[in-house]
């Protein structure tokens, strides 16, 4: 069953992109990753979700309630966490708790001492005296308190450190366990890989793929930069690469994908190294791989 | 919808407590200058000679009986209540839909199980709980002033009159501003904009009781439909100015459902 049902929505703003024609939809129980660089339409995509924005054409719904007509409903399994966290500057963190469990007719302060107490957050302090990543925290115990059905993440990870990263991920686990569907929006592919079960892939307001987390995980992306001794030796490289980057006399870069013992023989072989570096790609040049792969197919 | 209107209660209470405070303490400092005015009043000319005559004829000084408490109140704090009234009630009701979208705490609410329209009806029901509070706990306070220092007795129709008509210039800007606050979301903007509507029709309302040619101009300000000259000498409020004030009202109100619930929020 598809809990979250986005059929060809489209939005644009005056001069600014937007989303077109943007179509997904996501089953009961499934993580679902949201990828894409700044500004490629996944905060737009979300705002329609919300209906703090009306699109112009296509429609949504959630658990099969329409987004735009029956949003009130909607609200009532939800939890949101938006990319931007802003809160009320009279409030105590409990205070906003108190008053967003009030709004579903729950007591939930039990739930949300436990949540603070994972993610280490002071419940006591003012919420405009906390650091981007405790307003974070916030935000993300704020989504979870009423035990909602479907989770929204706009960017939850941003400005969260490792640690508490990781217990984070730790509650999303949990939470599918319980059959929570959840749509999480990022544009770190690397944590997206960690927790989805399927992503899909967002450029200039249009979705590029969709695809099963284990076919992304077959293709891991590693960019390989190598710089040479002598000058023009990089020929048996440009074979392996997916895409390359930069090309001159003494360097080669290029994106690399598949197995990772071939790309290491081949540099044991050479001897006309001088140094190499391994490092994880640029969403960008991911993106611009699909992007140049779509293009081939038509 | 509760959550909202108690949580919007409790928020501006403090702005509430210290406007009133205020008002209510520039009212009694007038009040204790009464006796000496009124004691130079019984020279009716020599008191008028001190003001030019355009003033005079603006602030209608020659038709009040400055003897009369109930006139001296109308020549004196009602145009301060007028005026800061509106201030308070235009700012009350401009940001309190608006700064959701300026600090950006939207996002959150309307996250919540919450309609745009209980959004913007569970606002306005606090502005105008606030509105009506003030007004109240001013003509009260008002009244027992002027027991305290009165000369003469005075009539309870006019008092009641200025009273509601206080009520109803601030109601008229409350839903204006609330209106405006749709559109312009910036916090220093709507402020700036709904204080130019003030004292803009301010400004209106007295070219009107000055200048015979402009006089069309009183159906543009909501101070001219309350003025004290028709309320406190007259006794009577013109039926005319009831029903434009409840069209402005259902007006504003009405529009703003209904471009708050289309709106993209977008900040």
């Amino acid at each position: 069953m598809n809990v979250i049902d986005i059929k060809n929505l489209t939005k644009s703003y005056g001069k600014s992109r937007g989303i077109e024609d943007v179509t997904f939809s996501i089953e009961k129980g499934e993580i679902f990753g949201f990828i894409g660089p700044n500004g490629a339409g996944k905060s737009t995509t979300i705002r329609l979700l919300l209906s703090l924005i009306y699109p112009d054409n296509g429609h949504a719904t959630i658990e099969n309630m329409d987004c735009f007509k029956d949003s009130k409903n909607i609200k009532k399994i939800l939890g949101y966490v938006p990319s931007e966290v802003n809160y009320y500057d009279d409030m105590k963190v409990i205070d906003l708790f108190d008053y967003s469990s009030r709004f579903y007719k729950k007591d939930c302060s039990d739930r949300s001492l436990v949540l603070s107490k994972r993610l280490g957050l002071d419940i006591t302090k003012k919420i405009n005296a906390l650091s981007y990543g405790n307003k974070k925290k916030v935000a993300i115990i704020q989504a979870l308190l009423h035990c909602p059905k479907v989770l929204i993440f706009d960017e939850p990870t941003s400005g969260l450190d490792p640690l508490i990263q990781n217990e984070f991920f730790e509650i999303l686990k949990e939470e599918k366990k319980r059959g929570i569907t959840i749509l999480f929006s990022s544009h770190v592919l690397n944590e997206v890989q960690k927790v989805c079960d399927r992503v899909a892939i967002i450029k200039e307001g249009k979705i590029l793929t969709i695809e099963q987390i284990e076919s992304l995980r077959k293709n891991q992306f590693r960019q390989v930069e190598i710089s040479f001794k002598k000058t023009n030796t990089h020929t048996s490289y440009e074979n392996m690469a997916v895409k390359i980057l930069c090309e001159n006399e003494n360097t080669i870069s290029f994106l690399h994908a598949g197995n990772i013992h071939d790309l290491l023989s081949a540099l044991e072989k050479d001897n006309n190294l001088e140094n190499v570096s391994i490092t994880e790609p640029s969403l960008e040049d991911v993106f611009l791989h699909y992007y140049v792969e779509g293009s081939e197919d038509k | 919808m509760k959550n909202l209107f108690f949580r919007e209660v409790k928020r501006n209470s403090k702005s509430f407590c210290l406007w009133l405070v205020i008002l209510v303490a520039v009212n009694a400092f007038m009040f204790v200058a009464f006796e000496s005015v009124a004691e130079t009043a019984t020279n009716t000319e020599a008191m008028l000679s001190q003001y030019p005559e355009a003033f005079i004829k603006a602030m209608s000084l020659d038709k009040f009986d400055m003897t009369n408490i109930l006139h001296y109140y109308a020549s004196r704090s009602y145009i301060l209540f007028m005026l800061f009234g509106s201030i308070y009630s235009v700012m009350l009701s401009a940001c309190i839909l608006s700064k959701e979208e300026a600090d950006r705490s939207i996002e959150f609410l309307i996250s919540k199980p919450i309609t745009r329209n209980e959004i913007v009806g569970a606002k306005y029901l606090c502005v105008t709980m606030y509105v009506l509070l003030f007004n109240l706990l001013f003509s009260i306070s008002n009244f027992l002033f002027m027991q305290v220092f009165k000369m003469d007795s005075f009539d309870l129709e006019p008092f009641l009159l200025v009273s509601v008509g206080g009520f109803f210039i601030h109601m008229i800007f409350a839903s204006v501003g609330y209106l405006l606050s749709v559109f312009i979301t910036k916090t220093k903007t709507i402020i700036s904009v709904s204080f130019g509507v003030i004292f803009i029709t301010y400004f209106f309302s007295i070219l009107a009781s000055v200048e015979e040619k402009m006089s069309y101009l009183k159906y543009l300000s909501p101070f001219s439909y309350y003025g004290a000259e028709d309320m406190v000498i007259n006794s009577a409020l013109n039926p005319l100015y009831l029903i434009i004030t409840i069209i402005i009202i259902t007006l504003s109100v009405g529009l703003t459902y209904f471009f708050y619930s289309k709106k993209d929020i977008t900040a």
